[in-house]
């Protein structure tokens, strides 16, 4: 499983039924929003809150991933990443939390 | 499957005999090969191509050869010479993995050249293979990759940060249609009641924005299921509130993410689970 340095999303790079899957960076929420407002480094429109600015425009991650591919000119040449934004890193297997609970009874 | 004599040459008698027992099939010359290309979107595909060809000397010669599509969705393209005479049929299906229809797209075609800048003369048969349905020609005829049913998935996102909302982007080279999507939030002890939208945009614009009726306050935990054919809800029944979406099918780039006014930073959000149709775009 990976995490995603920009956004700190987990996602499993591969999904169940064996395809790939590319994971990309939210927009800010609400609260992600507040918080940049906070530290000075976005300024919203005059009355307007964070919970309403998430409504009218998107803000998006300075650094964000982008793991969805441009193909190639060439069709022999390898697909691009997006973005790599910050990165991501492994943090080991998914912890299994939606699995079956089997109870002998 | 070089061959000395040429089709010009021979006995006007061996011409028409020959004519005669390939009706139906193609003739090729030397510099004509077959063309097979692949989308595909699922690991470890390989497929058999297989077929028939009959040389200028009026004997049948089989062959067969694989063919290893990419993972990626991209294209993949091999060129194969068949010497002179006529393809008299040709079939592929996959050998190894198990797609199912909507994830691996087949295409033959006859070329004359042997480089990518070909120049594309006919399109014999396009369409979905599995290991038990294969793509035949003749027989399959020339299909869109966009026809007919795609391939159902169950896809887990990413499990957003605490405070962050849920956002999945429509992969490279896919075409989606999102049947539904479930996704557990938390909340933390702040008070305000979280209405959720479920917006789709095209990675700039917003096209759509489906909000619920009713909403989630602090302290609580609710599975909350997003489907088109869902009713607004005002009272959350068992925790687990359906909210109905908008029927649409979604271009690669586009996403599907939730906007949540009120999401407080230590609301947390799971792992969305989205079930989705989807069609490989590349192959349209």
């Amino acid at each position: 499983m990976l995490q995603c340095t920009a956004c700190g999303g987990k996602y499993n790079p591969t999904n169940a039924d064996g395809t790939a899957y590319f994971h990309a960076c939210p927009p800010l929420s609400a609260g992600e929003l507040q918080a940049a407002v906070t530290a000075g480094k976005v300024v919203l429109p005059g009355g307007e809150t964070a919970a309403i600015a998430v409504q009218q425009r998107r803000y998006e991650r300075l650094q964000a991933r982008n793991e969805n591919i441009v193909p190639a000119a060439d069709p022999k040449q390898p697909a691009t990443m997006k973005a790599n934004g910050k990165g991501a890193v492994d943090i080991g297997a998914p912890p299994i939390t939606d699995a079956p609970v089997k109870v002998d009874v | 499957m070089p061959d000395s004599l040429e089709f010009n040459t021979l006995p006007a008698a061996q011409q028409i005999e020959l004519a005669l027992h390939t009706a139906g099939a193609v003739f090729v010359s030397g510099d004509t090969v077959l063309q097979v290309s692949s989308w595909n979107s699922l690991a470890s595909v390989k497929l058999t191509i297989a077929g028939r060809f009959r040389n200028l000397d009026g004997r049948e010669v089989p062959f067969s050869f694989a063919h290893t599509p990419n993972t990626d969705r991209t294209i993949k393209s091999t060129l194969h010479s068949l010497g002179d005479g006529w393809l008299l049929n040709v079939t592929a299906c996959a050998s190894s993995a198990a797609p199912i229809i909507g994830q691996t797209f087949v295409r033959f075609q006859l070329v004359r050249g042997l480089d990518t800048s070909g120049i594309v003369l006919a399109t014999l048969a396009a369409c979905y293979v599995t290991a038990v349905q294969p793509i035949a020609w003749p027989g399959s005829g020339v299909r869109s990759s966009l026809d007919g049913d795609g391939a159902l998935r169950s896809i887990a996102g990413t499990n957003p940060a605490a405070g962050a909302d849920i956002s999945e982007t429509v992969p490279t080279g896919a075409r989606w249609f999102l049947h539904s999507l479930t996704a557990t939030l938390v909340t933390d002890a702040t008070v305000a009641t979280r209405n959720i939208a479920l917006v789709f945009d095209d990675g700039a614009s917003e096209l759509v924005s489906a909000v619920s009726q009713g909403g989630q306050a602090a302290f609580l935990t609710y599975k909350w299921s997003f489907t088109h054919n869902g009713a607004p809800f005002s009272t959350p029944q068992l925790a687990r509130p359906v909210n109905p979406t908008t029927p649409v099918k979604l271009l690669a780039g586009w996403r599907i993410r939730t906007v949540n006014q009120n999401l407080a930073p230590a609301d947390d959000w799971g792992v969305p689970q989205l079930l989705v149709e989807e069609w490989l775009e590349g192959a349209a």
